[in-house]
């Protein structure tokens, strides 16, 4: 249902709506702006990258035709964003220690009890810091799967592996994790 | 073990709970920033603006060029002249003892040809008033070639005579002919080729045959092949 929203609002940008594309930005824009953040591990890149990611989307406007799913093309075009930074840099994705999040900043979670914003955020921060210790490949296709809502097959094309190796990039990045948080991992 | 069995199966491709996890990472507070934001949306609104303002500036540029093309042909073309001379067209003057014996040259060559009043030979006239001239420019300025039937046997007394009575600049051109040679030469370079030979057939047929050979020396020498495709074209 959201998909179809969002490929309804780009492609009723793409036709001029300028009001669409602000919605269809709001909608988005936190969770790749994090996407892109997890993905580089370099703060100062992330805003570049983000924005570079926009101007493709704005650019390819016209080209867009929701045959995939709009958050699949979406994250794709980020990603590709993220590997020309890397050429660009002439580094893979840094490791560099993310900042913890500040309580009052998670004021828009959904939660309103300040000990459980403190706790989800701690435990966030405790999962950007292990997502950081991830082998490159496996933090991409845990992003790619998580936060970008790729399938498996749509990772395995994005990365260019096949359906299994993308598969077992995914359960290895997950066994880790949860290894790494320990009680803190989401319960499956 | 089932769970396990699903986990593995290449076709199941939701092999892990995803929401659990994107709501642990969705806790993260980190956003992009308002100026992020507000250049973003920017650059969608401006995306969205036609470009029909885009052409008009290089298509005035190009018609200002066209329009000032246009004027100097115009006015080249209406005065039959160069519309500025500058210092550049002018060749450098000779020294001054290179001035003297030009002059005393000019003279001699004055005394020894036998001229006709001016009214008789057209004399070349040289152009048309123009605002960039540099050189002394007065009304009819006298030229050597154009020089009255008065000019020759001019002693040097006489041309002092003749330089008290005339307009300043005709005194200076009596005293310093050399200078005025040089403005001439420039000028005459400019000229109509097919003006200038009829010229010098008119000089021709006066029976003044040095200075006809001297300007057609200087006719090849402005505009080089031109008497030879002339000649052609006759035959």
């Amino acid at each position: 249902m959201e998909e179809q929203a969002d490929a309804q609002l780009m492609l009723r940008y793409a036709a001029g709506d300028v009001r669409a594309f602000e919605e269809l930005y709001e909608r988005n824009r936190r969770p790749l702006w994090r996407f892109i953040k997890r993905l580089a591990g370099d703060a100062a890149a992330t805003d570049d990258v983000f924005q570079e990611c926009w101007s493709r989307v704005i650019g390819g406007r016209a080209r867009y035709r929701p045959t995939a799913r709009f958050r699949t093309w979406l994250y794709r075009i980020a990603y590709n964003c993220c590997m020309d930074h890397w050429r660009r840099s002439g580094r893979r994705a840094g490791h560099e220690t993310m900042d913890d999040d500040a309580i009052t900043a998670a004021a828009d979670s959904e939660s309103s009890n300040p000990l459980e914003i403190a706790v989800a955020s701690e435990k966030s921060g405790r999962l950007n810091a292990a997502l950081l210790r991830l082998p490159d490949e496996q933090r991409l296709a845990f992003l790619l799967y998580v936060e970008g809502g790729l399938t498996v097959a749509e990772i395995a094309q994005e990365t260019g592996t096949g359906a299994e190796t993308a598969k077992s990039r995914l359960r290895y990045a997950v066994t880790h994790l949860k290894e790494m948080l320990g009680a803190d991992a989401p319960a499956d | 073990m089932r769970r396990r069995t699903e986990d593995m199966d290449p076709k199941n491709d939701e092999p892990i709970d995803r929401e659990p996890w994107r709501r642990l990472l969705a806790a993260d507070a980190g956003a992009p920033s308002k100026d992020t934001d507000r250049l973003i949306l920017a650059e969608a609104r401006r995306a969205l603006t036609p470009h029909t303002g885009r052409w008009w500036l290089p298509a005035s540029l190009a018609a200002s060029l066209l329009l000032a093309v246009l004027l100097v042909q115009w006015q080249l073309e209406d005065s039959g002249a160069p519309a500025f001379v500058t210092e550049s067209d002018v060749p450098p003057a000779p020294a001054s003892s290179a001035i003297d014996s030009e002059a005393s040259g000019a003279a001699s060559s004055i005394e020894a040809v036998p001229r006709k009043a001016p009214a008789e030979i057209p004399a070349p006239m040289p152009p048309g008033p123009s605002p960039a001239v540099e050189v002394p420019h007065t009304p009819s300025p006298p030229l050597v070639d154009a020089a009255p039937a008065a000019a020759p046997s001019l002693s040097s007394a006489d041309a002092e005579r003749a330089a008290d009575a005339a307009t300043p600049a005709q005194a200076e051109f009596t005293r310093e002919p050399g200078k005025f040679q040089v403005v001439k030469e420039s000028v005459a370079a400019r000229r109509n080729p097919e003006e200038w030979f009829a010229e010098i057939e008119v000089l021709r047929a006066a029976g003044r045959i040095e200075e006809a050979e001297a300007e057609l020396v200087r006719l090849e020498a402005a505009w080089p092949g031109w008497l030879s495709r002339h000649r052609q074209e006759k035959q």
